[in-house]
């Protein structure tokens, strides 16, 4: 036996364990029954639907007569994990700066941060890049389209 | 029907509203020509921006943007062979190849023109059918519109490519995130894991720009494609008379197959397209030519995804039940202008509805005056370095969500449903179908849970009533059909052909 698709195992395993958490949740809402349906009746049909799919899934990722793994394995490597930390960084940082520091600081670093993580620019590049997209989203969402948000570190 | 269009078009036509349509127009096109950005991204990074607006202001606005985010794609498909979306792929084949013989305005004007005659055609035929359609949909029960809605994702799956397990899958787990909040009817907090933030559910933007805008940016920073922007010269603009001889029965043909499949629940906007390039194949004296620059290649499918476009809108308006992932996010707009679209619509706030669909029109015509002569523009545009756009797309998709709620939360939801949608796309399930369940959820329970309410709990309700009864039997013929190995072999060709 072996796997013939790890995304599909993978993918089908994800569902399961999606699936068993929410139906464990929807008890904690209370089921009902038919006739009186309560807030956890509905999502319980979901997750039941879930836990089904996903062991289907997982089934048909297993190849029980044959030796050999087919297609591609899971393209997933450290420069992934590099690329997602850069991008889903970039959104927390801009959470998290732009009430304490303002708009300009926030875009400035928040570029010059994803452009240096990125390895697509230089660091000069992306403070030059940062700077003009900052000075863009002031004027352009601050004094243009009077956005309701702080522009710099003291307010305005 | 020539009276709703009048009062439509009295509404829609202010000059401020012009101006919506206009700057809708422009902004959609200048976001989806940038290589990647299709119009499910084009549109979520934009939807914030419209919500400080009128209801109306903001529909028209969002319409112009849809227009102009699919004329951005199919131009960027022309110029660099970079489909944006699934329906731009066909556009790829014969419309790379003419911008290679240095034809590449032909193309785009062939584009421009289809999708104009398309459009206007599609407007029509949505003006002449939402009527009777809307007064079909006030006699629908609960039952009758969870069976409405089952058959929609249904089909939505069935045309859909990829994995049909796994579409399931995603639309299963979109219904449950469309749940999550505070419940309607008993105000028990469901799926918040204690957050206050999550009572009123999950933002909708947050939802989309998390699992398209970062899932593109994330994919260009994987790859490292840094797109081949020395963009093929452009001799000429404008067609000449032996091209529009040639374009004239495509672009009909095409908007006759696109304004059929639109209405049609599911994915028919993109296989109109696929339809739209094989029969033109089909039909042509000279099929050696496709693949190597045939106007028809590009006239035909074109008009076919623009009209399907446009009819598309005739269920997502009347009943409010979307029929594609764009539809989706449509219809997730007007719910935030407290709009639930529904038959209701057109007999509350008439002026809203006919308003919407003249603006339609009034998109599509904007499209053409702005774009002809901007073509050149927008070349340009796509000679800048992608490694300098990326870092805008990403600033401006970060100030539009925390524009859309004032929230910091908002932003660390996105890169949550960022880091989700990049697992899901590793794992070979397309987050499309997701969107779709997401806004059908909370509406498909409350209509599961009414019509359960008024059978006194049997399920025969579904069953019994020859309305639902059909629909759902349509649509289980239609999972039987996906589950059966012949109509999968012949999917999967449909999608590896051309």
């Amino acid at each position: 036996m072996v796997v013939s698709d790890i995304r599909d195992l993978l993918g089908g395993a994800l569902l399961v364990l999606v699936g068993g958490a929410t139906a464990i949740a929807a008890q904690q809402y209370g089921i009902g029954s038919a006739t009186n349906t309560e807030p956890g009746f509905f999502p319980l049909i979901l997750a039941c639907l879930l836990l089904l799919i996903g062991a289907g899934l997982m089934l048909s990722a297993l190849d029980f007569r044959g030796t050999k793994t087919k297609g591609e394995g899971l393209r997933f490597d450290l420069w992934h994990l590099w690329c997602l930390v850069v991008v889903a960084g970039g959104f927390i940082l801009f959470g998290l700066l732009l009430p304490i520091a303002g708009l300009f600081l926030t875009c400035f670093v928040t570029i010059a941060a994803i452009g240096v993580g990125s390895r697509l620019l230089t660091p000069l590049g992306a403070l030059t890049v940062a700077l003009v997209l900052s000075v863009v989203a002031v004027v352009l969402f601050r004094y243009l389209l009077d956005l309701q948000v702080q522009a710099w570190p003291w307010g305005g | 029907m020539w009276d709703n269009i009048v009062l439509g078009f009295t509404a829609a036509g202010t000059l401020v509203n012009l101006g919506y349509a206009m700057a809708g127009a422009l902004l959609g096109t200048l976001i989806g020509i940038l290589p990647g950005l299709g119009p499910l991204a084009t549109i979520a990074i934009l939807l914030p921006f419209t919500y400080g607006l009128e209801p109306l202001s903001a529909l028209i606005m969002l319409a112009g943007i849809y227009y102009g985010s699919a004329y951005g794609g199919s131009t960027t498909a022309i110029l660099m062979s970079l489909p944006g979306e699934t329906a731009s792929t066909v556009t790829v084949l014969d419309g790379y190849q003419m911008a290679r013989k240095g034809r590449a305005g032909v193309a785009i004007s062939t584009a421009a023109i289809g999708s104009f005659v398309a459009g206007t055609i599609g407007t029509l035929l949505l003006a002449a059918f939402a009527t009777p359609l809307t007064r079909l949909a006030i006699g629908f029960g609960p039952s009758e519109y969870f069976a409405l809605m089952t058959l929609g994702l249904v089909g939505a799956i069935s045309l859909a490519s990829g994995s049909m397990l796994k579409s399931v899958a995603m639309v299963i787990l979109g219904l449950l995130l469309g749940l999550a909040g505070t419940d309607s009817n008993t105000g028990v907090q469901r799926f918040t894991f204690g957050l206050p933030q999550l009572w009123d559910g999950i933002d909708f933007i947050v939802l989309a720009v998390g699992l398209f805008a970062f899932g593109e940016i994330y994919s260009t920073l994987v790859d490292r494609r840094t797109p081949d922007s020395s963009a093929n010269p452009i001799n000429s603009l404008w067609p000449n008379r032996e091209d529009f001889r040639r374009m004239i029965a495509p672009i009909l043909r095409g908007t006759g197959i696109g304004s059929l499949l639109g209405v049609l629940p599911g994915a028919g906007i993109s296989m109109s397209s696929f339809i739209a390039y094989s029969v033109e194949k089909r039909v042509s004296r000279h099929p050696e030519q496709f693949g190597a620059g045939a106007i028809e290649g590009v006239a035909g499918p074109e008009s076919a995804n623009n009209a399907a476009a446009q009819t598309a809108f005739i269920p997502t308006l009347t009943l409010g039940i979307p029929g594609s992932p764009v539809m989706a996010l449509i219809l997730g707009a007007l719910m935030i202008h407290n709009i639930q679209p529904g038959p209701n619509v057109m007999s509350s706030r008439p002026e809203l509805f006919w308003g919407l669909v003249a603006s339609m029109w009034i998109g599509n015509l904007m499209l053409v005056l702005l774009n002809l002569p901007l073509v050149g523009i927008w070349v340009k545009l796509l000679s800048v370095p992608y490694r300098l756009l990326f870092p805008g797309i990403v600033m401006f998709s970060c100030i539009g969500i925390y524009a859309s709620g004032f929230a910091s939360f908002d932003l660390y939801m996105t890169a949550v449903f960022g880091v989700i949608g990049v697992i899901l796309k590793t794992l070979r399930f397309e987050p499309a179908p997701l969107v779709l369940g997401f806004v059908l959820g909370p509406m498909l329970e409350e209509n599961f849970n009414r019509a359960l309410v008024l059978s006194d709990g049997s399920l025969m309700t579904f069953v019994d009533h020859p309305v639902p009864a059909t629909m759902l039997g349509i649509a289980a013929v239609l999972v039987l059909l996906m589950v059966l190995p012949k109509f999968r072999a012949s999917r999967e060709t449909m999608f590896a052909d051309e």
